[in-house]
């Protein structure tokens, strides 16, 4: 009962008018975002971040969430009309998305994609409300040994997600944490690394990180990909209407692929292209028309949608409750709350109900808004691919700038921006990965501050850390994720793929 | 050795080069601290030291494996992108946001030129608007709009 209680606190807190309205452009924008492929939720949760600070914690928290689940359900559209995923979560909606296009079903693929998509993000929701509270419960008995051991952890997560090898995505870590250190120190008030320039005593913002790493070096990449592709598909109302034996294949895969994605989507590093793919994966494994999988099978759209998107709404949970960020994207949501005073952590959901429960009470009525947005709107969303790159990137690239100066109103963080833009573009070419580097980058200063207190308690005894089984136990966690990440994770998912 | 085994080995090294100025810094110019009562310098040396192994592992683990061909930077659009931020930092302080946007989108589509003349114009009016009516008129950014500061 006390559930019911909390929801009713977040649907107070999440129906008011202003907050309608910011889920309603978060949405929106992520929709949006996600049809085009190119511009990640990424990218856009990193172009909002500067917006959401002149907006309430709660309203913040909201837009930028909405952002990123609306992006989920967005990303289905390109796979299946052009074979290119929106997001990179939505690469295997093509595998049978694509073929129901070119059998001239794309509307009965889209609509289906957008009711798979509510299932998924509704049971993601259910679950995140249940698990969350016990989580934290369990998570404040932590202390300073415990909260560097779930830091610590949550960046090998970070690593492995990358695959592009351990020791690349560990490089890329400690490159994050380096560069976390550079300003005035909290502790001693000295000041690192800033090379005698002013403007870094507050160190390097990670709006800057963000949007050059992932938003400038995006643009660069992506400015002459495909100018101008073919959308021939005719959509009206008759062709969007699933038939009866379409919709006899919903709800099963649908509910089993919800199951999968909301387990995925918790562990952090795993996140949503691995939950659509097992999700795919297993529901090949146990259909009974497998021949049918890959030559535009109804399941094989429904089931990773509905993972992806249970995985996005359950990505929520060790970022509230732990404060870990399972993804990139949830890095940026810690920075957002760092940034509005309000510490990430077991503490957040006791401290913050109605910043908890209203994000919940929002997610309900956002997974809504899509359904209703999703439906309807497919030809418009549809013809949205037809914009031309040379008109989309100038306006990204100014939307960039003028995020990035608002924020101090110092031209100085532009320029780095186009250096953190260059360093990003480097980093592809050389095959490494943003992802981790950023999660380092955001997590440096909490990780120094709990490894600083954890050795002044132990009296300067680093022992600390295996001696406490709450430490030790979630670092023998990330070393057994260190030794799987050795055996490679794509040689697991072809082994995954090889077994169904 | 090959020039794309060399190529190859720059990224690993860069690293090495970052990981060894980190620690140096810290090593010669911030206290260290005790081991109970870590000083600003100790994590900055320690992740110094251990990404300078990292990178020597990456440029080793480079060496036997096949060598990568590194994909040749699209100098376009780095042309492109570095412009319109250019364009965007200098006219700002000299002229204002409006200006700025309309010159940086001027810039960038003229770099690019896929536009033609009359399409690139509308376009940068058109953006120059835009953001005239969501940052300054609907957020309220306090940044000028016309003129220098």
């Amino acid at each position: 009962m006390e559930l019911l209680g909390n929801l009713a606190l977040g649907f107070a807190a999440a129906t008011t008018l202003e907050m309608l309205t910011v889920c309603f452009v978060g949405v929106l924008l992520g929709t949006f975002v996600g049809v085009l492929p190119g511009i990640g939720p990424l990218a856009a949760v990193a172009m909002l971040l500067p917006v959401s600070f002149h907006l309430p914690a709660e309203a913040a928290l909201i837009l930028l969430a909405g952002v990123y689940y609306g992006a989920e359900y967005g990303g289905s559209t390109a796979s299946i009309l052009l074979n290119i995923p929106g997001t990179p979560s939505a690469s295997v909606t093509a595998l049978d998305g694509f073929p129901m296009a070119q059998k001239g079903r794309a509307g009965v693929a889209l609509v289906l994609t957008a009711i798979a998509s509510f299932v998924g993000g509704i049971v993601g929701v259910i679950v995140m409300a249940l698990l969350s509270p016990a989580l934290a419960g369990f998570a404040l008995q932590f202390g300073p040994a415990e909260y560097f051991a779930v830091m610590v952890l949550g960046l090998v997560a970070a690593t492995v997600v990358g695959g592009r090898g351990i020791v690349r995505g560990l490089a890329m870590v400690c490159l994050g944490l380096l560069l976390g250190t550079i300003g005035v120190d909290v502790n001693s008030g000295a000041t690192r690394f800033t090379g005698g320039i002013a403007d870094l005593r507050d160190g390097i913002g990670l709006v800057v990180v963000a949007m050059g790493l992932f938003g400038v070096s995006e643009v660069i990449a992506s400015i002459r990909g495909g100018t101008r592709q073919k959308v021939s598909q005719p959509l009206n109302w008759r062709s969007l209407m699933p038939n009866r034996d379409d919709w006899t294949r919903v709800p099963g895969p649908a509910l089993r692929g919800s199951a999968v994605g909301s387990f995925f989507g918790t562990l952090p590093g795993a996140g949503q292209t691995v939950a659509s793919f097992v999700g795919y994966a297993v529901e090949k494994r146990i259909s009974r028309n497998k021949d049918k999988f890959g030559h535009g099978a109804v399941e094989g759209v429904v089931v990773p949608e509905a993972a992806n998107n249970a995985a996005a709404q359950t990505a929520f949970i060790p970022t509230l409750t732990l404060g870990i960020p399972g993804s990139t994207t949830m890095a940026l949501m810690l920075g957002a709350l760092m940034i509005h005073g309000i510490t990430p952590g077991p503490r957040l959901i006791a401290d913050h109900p109605s910043l908890f429960w209203g994000l919940v009470a929002s997610f309900l009525i956002g997974n809504l808004m899509l359904l209703v947005l999703n439906i309807p709107l497919v030809g418009l969303w549809a013809r949205l691919l037809r914009v031309p790159h040379a008109m989309l990137y100038p306006i990204v690239a100014v939307l960039i700038c003028i995020g990035v100066y608002s924020l101090r109103l110092n031209l100085f963080d532009v320029w780095l921006t186009l250096g953190f833009g260059l360093l990003g573009y480097a980093m592809r070419l050389w095959r490494f990965e943003p992802a981790p580097l950023l999660i380092g980058f955001v997590l440096g200063p909490m990780i120094e501050e709990y490894f600083r207190r954890a050795m002044l308690l132990s009296r300067g005894d680093p022992m600390v850390f295996l001696e406490r089984t709450g430490s030790a136990t979630l670092l023998a966690i990330a070393v057994a994720l260190l030794i799987v990440a050795g055996l490679q994770p794509r040689k697991l998912i072809q082994r995954v793929f090889k077994w169904s | 050795m090959d020039r794309a085994r060399l190529t190859d080995a720059l990224g690993p090294i860069a690293l090495m080069a970052i990981g060894i100025a980190f620690a140096a810094g810290s090593w010669l110019h911030l206290d260290l601290g005790t081991l109970r009562r870590l000083g600003p310098g100790a994590l900055p040396l320690g992740l110094g030291v251990i990404l300078t192994i990292l990178g020597a592992i990456a440029l080793v683990q480079g060496f036997l494996q096949r060598a990568e061909q590194i994909p040749r930077p699209d100098l376009h659009a780095l042309a492109a992108v570095g412009v319109a931020i250019t364009t965007f930092a200098v006219l700002t302080e000299r002229l204002g946001l409006l200006p700025a946007v309309f010159g940086t989108v001027l810039a960038m589509t003229t770099v690019i030129g896929d536009l033609p003349w009359l399409g690139r114009l509308a376009l940068a009016l058109g953006v120059a608007v835009g953001v005239w009516a969501i940052f300054l008129l609907g957020l309220r950014l306090p940044i000028r709009a016309f003129g220098a500061g």
